[in-house]
């Protein structure tokens, strides 16, 4: 052992013990940087770990919601036949359930022959959109790899679904609600498959009565077609309920009411048939509104479906057929015809969309005979009298050759082949031949 | 200041945090930002000169959280530390840039949601219009990639990045004076938009890069061939991360982001195709309407499946619902997963009791490998690890009954015991949030370590034993015995109690209120301090041989 010499040799020896501390944190950071890298250097093993683990938890979940909530294991088949009985809306029957409620389970079937697309009626509130959503959830579950909220599931492989749901919350964005709509219901039309889960809610709304169902009639028509999707289409035009007369493959259902003296009861149930139209008179009956509007609204109601059978047997003669309805059209050149002209010379095609142009087009068809059928509604409610019905006599004269060329070149126009630009080119050019 | 904005000036689309001392320091426009987004005071320096600067900070130990806020609001952050300790003789601090945290690159459980991803993206496009989309999380070395092309590529482009959410997207700079803030191709759909020189998209540097990333001489397995967008995309990912996450310098970024091993090719039809419209009005994920949010219970898919026990569980349940099966087999192999375990109700229970303990491994790698993860973290992974024997035990056939996937997942789970040893070893039960404070590593883990330990420690019990025996014997319980650097140790006693010093105490030096000795005692001390001297010496010598001859572990 050395001797301790001077202070400053003391004083030096001192700083290097204090200096131990640093060097001991020094070294403890090197060793862990050295575990860490080394275990970096296991990244490979501890990912795939990583990843079963997940997957682990996620199938352990899915087995889980199965045993608690009696879920059923869905069956894949190849004959596109769907069939799901007492399903459930998995988010709504465990929302009901935390306020100890119970949900009303619903059957669905579909298959591509005899019913590829439900006509879903029956009063708002009643359960249209939960039912919809439903089967889209069940598809969608099932396809994860999950159980699903319904005592049987069989299913085919769905390749894509489309929803055109309800009202859009896209309005912030600036854009009408009618043209995203419309421009929703294009992409469906576009894309969806014969493997295509569709799911239309109230296709029409946005516009008025005659333009929305007129849209609403030609899309379920091109749905059963030309899609083939399998389809479920709620809407409160009742007006479409006659196609499941004139499509072999389009079936009505509703959800039921129950009706006494003093109320309307909603038993979300949904059962084969249209709903009955009477309700809504009910409900304002219920409501109080005087008796002899009451008596005059089911007289109007009665003498507008007397109408509508008129005009589906116009839309689609016979009992069904590919629409080969042209011969009679020709007949048809009226007043209504002087309307589309009229629209489309007001029309802003600066304003208007692609997609828009395509619309209008494609409900140019169904407009021309329903308007029709509505004019002469008016006329047998209200004989002489109103100003708007009577001019058929001043346009008859209005009606140039020019007209003819424009009208006869919309009928000519295969619009499933059309593509939106081109609608808009079309559209662009008829305008200016009527200017 | 001249240090500063020659760094800054590397950073112009940064917020530079500039390491002062003990705080991180912004200035000018990045202050004025940060003031305003932490809610912290905007001071400023120079003052007296006339023209003052902006200034704020935040302090160094508490910056992840600041951090986190910021990343979170949308910004990118630099990071400047000081390389090398203050010191006489010193003007100035080295600095440098260690990292640079942007949305898309943020790995700390402090910015992002447990629970959901934090994608980046990078979007390459030709001139023939099809359009290269690639996306990483970082967080967890998810990688994929994928091309879309013809007339409806950009809608179903954006289509694709409404459902994966990126924090943050990267494209080729346009050529143009003026870059707008957001890009009509993607419509707002991809986060934060971060511009890259147009090189970085070719087709012959990406692939170059990606050889790199990946260590293979072809990137035929990964299913790229034949979409060279996809594979812009990937490669613009790799540059990025490699001049962002890992602090650029080429050799330490490869290792540092080896956890990103390969990406996979996809179709977006090769699932249940989903398109944004169908997400939320199905509310998958989020609900329509939110004013409702007093009634209890779910309101969404996501909410009314999730009874995931992990964060990797609830990412993994989100990605198999925005990407459904299409392939009958594959959902069969779930669907027989899920029966097997519908039917076994104790071995669920058991699995998810364990599952519950187990931390995400996904980040954690992600941030070991990164040279992120804290000493804390490694304990957690430790206690994580120290799970799966028992965990595997409960998936052990016949548990896993017929399915063959449990089956998979059972042989994929691998127990690591090496790994979890060597941490066990390695790392103290309760160690220190950071790395830099002692007692991080365990005792009997390092020779060198524990000698050291105990030379300081000893010393210090002497000096506190001789404190406390010098009290009891003079009666003064101020009494003190210190060390200066002037005089070496002394005892201190006060003016008060200096009637009370034995004879044998030697006087050293007199201040105002107290006297200073020494003693026999503590001249004894000075010597046995010698010999620490020598052996520290020794130690170090003995050790620095014998690293030289051990074994990289690991390697």
């Amino acid at each position: 052992m050395r001797k301790l010499r001077t202070g400053t040799e003391l004083k030096e020896y001192e700083r290097k013990i204090l200096a131990a501390d640093e060097h001991i944190a020094e070294i403890e950071n090197r060793l862990f940087v050295e575990l860490r890298s080394g275990v970096a250097a296991h990244a490979a093993r501890l990912r795939v770990t990583a990843s079963a683990i997940a997957q682990l938890d996620v199938l352990t979940s899915f087995a889980k919601l199965a045993a608690e909530r009696g879920y059923c294991r869905p069956e894949f088949n190849a004959t596109g036949e769907l069939l799901i009985v007492d399903g459930r809306h998995p988010v709504i029957e465990e929302l009901l359930r935390q306020h100890g409620e119970r949900f009303v389970p619903n059957d669905l079937y579909l298959e591509s022959q005899r019913q590829q697309l439900l006509l879903i009626t029956g009063p708002n509130m009643g359960g249209k959109s939960t039912y919809l959503r439903q089967a889209a959830l069940i598809v969608l579950m099932a396809q994860m790899g999950c159980f699903v909220p319904a005592r049987q599931a069989k299913l085919p492989v769905t390749d894509r679904i489309f929803t055109r749901i309800g009202a859009s919350d896209n309005l912030a964005r600036g854009r009408s609600t009618f043209l995203v709509e419309m421009s929703e219901v294009a992409a469906i039309l576009h894309h969806a498959t014969r493997s295509s889960l569709v799911l239309l809610d109230e296709v029409g709304r946005g516009t008025s009565t005659f333009d929305g169902l007129s849209i609403a009639w030609a899309v379920v028509e091109h749905l059963q077609k030309h899609t083939g999707a399998r389809t479920l289409f709620a809407t409160h035009y009742h007006e479409l309920t006659e196609l499941a007369d004139l499509l072999s493959a389009v079936k009505n259902v509703h959800v039921s009411v129950k009706e006494t003296p003093n109320e309307i009861v909603f038993l979300r149930r949904v059962e084969p048939g249209s709903a009955d139209k009477s309700y809504g008179i009910e409900v304002a009956r219920l409501a109080g509104l005087p008796r002899s509007v009451i008596a005059r609204a089911r007289e109007v109601l009665l003498k507008h479906e007397q109408n509508e059978h008129e005009l589906s047997e116009t839309l689609s003669p016979g009992a069904n057929g590919n629409g080969n309805h042209n011969g009679e059209q020709a007949v048809l050149f009226t007043a209504l015809d002087r309307e589309v002209i009229d629209k489309l010379r007001g029309a802003d095609l600066d304003q208007l969309k692609p997609l828009d142009a395509l619309n209008l087009l494609a409900a140019r068809e169904v407009l021309l005979k329903h308007e029709q059928n509505e004019h002469e509604l008016s006329e047998t409610l209200s004989p002489g009298a109103n100003g708007n019905g009577n001019h058929n006599g001043e346009q008859a004269v209005l009606f140039t050759a020019l007209d003819r060329e424009v009208i006869d070149k919309l009928r000519g126009a295969d619009l499933d082949q059309l593509k939106p630009l081109d609608a808009l080119n079309l559209l662009a050019e008829l305008k200016k031949q009527i200017s | 200041m001249q240090q500063y904005q020659g760094i800054k000036s590397r950073y112009p689309h940064a917020l530079l945090l500039f390491r002062l001392g003990d705080f991180y320091e912004l200035f000018y426009e990045d202050a004025i930002i940060a003031a305003r987004e932490l809610q912290i005071t905007l001071t400023s320096r120079n003052r007296e000169k006339g023209q003052p600067i902006p200034m704020c900070g935040v302090p160094y130990h508490a910056a992840d959280g600041y951090i986190a806020r910021l990343i979170r609001a949308g910004f990118k952050i630099a990071i400047c530390d000081q390389m090398e300790l203050p010191g006489p003789g010193k003007k100035i601090v080295r600095r440098e840039v260690v990292r640079v945290i942007t949305p898309g690159t943020a790995t700390d459980g402090a910015v992002l949601e447990a629970r959901e991803n934090n994608f980046l993206a990078a979007v390459a496009k030709d001139v023939a219009g099809t359009l290269g989309m690639a996306y990483v999380d970082l967080s967890t070395g998810e990688f994929q990639a994928t091309e879309f092309s013809g007339a409806g590529a950009a809608e179903a482009l954006r289509d694709e990045l409404q459902l994966l959410r990126p924090r943050e997207t990267l494209l080729p700079r346009p050529q143009q004076l003026f870059e707008t803030a957001k890009t009509s191709l993607l419509d707002g759909t991809g986060g934060v938009e971060s511009r890259l020189d147009e090189w970085i998209f070719q087709h012959d540097y990406a692939e170059r890069i990606l050889r790199e990333q990946f260590g293979v001489a072809e990137l035929t397995g990964f299913g790229l061939d034949g979409h060279p967008q996809s594979l812009a995309a990937a490669g613009a990912i790799i540059h990025y991360l490699r001049e962002n996450a890992a602090g650029g310098d080429d050799a330490h970024s490869v290792k540092a982001l080896r956890h990103l091993d390969g990406v996979r090719y996809y179709e977006q039809q090769n699932a249940l195709v989903l398109d944004p419209v169908s997400v939320r009005n199905l509310e998958l994920i989020n609900p329509i309407f939110t004013e409702e949010s007093g009634r209890v219970g779910p309101t969404t898919l996501i909410a009314a499946l999730d009874v995931t026990v992990t964060g990797m569980g609830a990412r993994l349940l989100r990605s198999w619902m925005m990407r459904p099966l299409i392939d009958p087999a594959a959902i069969d192999a779930r669907l027989n997963a899920v029966a097997s375990l519908v039917q076994q109700t104790m071995v669920r229970g058991e699995i998810r009791k364990e599952l519950k303990g187990i931390l995400d491994l996904e980040r954690i790698t992600s941030r070991i490998t990164l040279g992120l993860a804290t000493p804390r973290e490694l304990v957690a992974l430790r206690k994580s690890l120290a799970r799966l024997p028992l965990l595997k035990n409960f998936l052990t056939p016949p548990a896993a009954g017929g399915s063959e996937l449990l089956r998979r997942i059972f042989t994929e789970i691998d127990e690591l015991s090496d790994v979890r040893e060597r941490l066990e070893r390695g790392i103290a039960d309760e160690p220190p949030a950071l790395a830099t404070a002692p007692g991080t590593i365990r005792s009997g883990f390092d020779g060198e370590l524990d000698e050291l330990r105990n030379l300081s420690q000893h010393s210090k019990e002497i000096i506190a034993a001789m404190e406390e025996r010098e009290r009891k014997r003079t009666g003064i319980a101020s009494l003190k015995i210190r060390f200066n650097s002037i005089f070496g140790y002394y005892i201190e006693i006060s003016k008060a109690n200096l009637h009370l010093a034995p004879a044998d105490y030697e006087r050293k030096q007199t201040l105002v209120n107290a006297e200073r000795f020494t003693s026999t005692e503590l001249k004894e001390y000075e010597r046995k301090i010698l010999a620490a001297d020598e052996q520290i010496a020794e130690i170090e010598n003995r050790h620095r041989t014998e690293r030289v001859r051990a074994e990289d572990f690991g390697g």
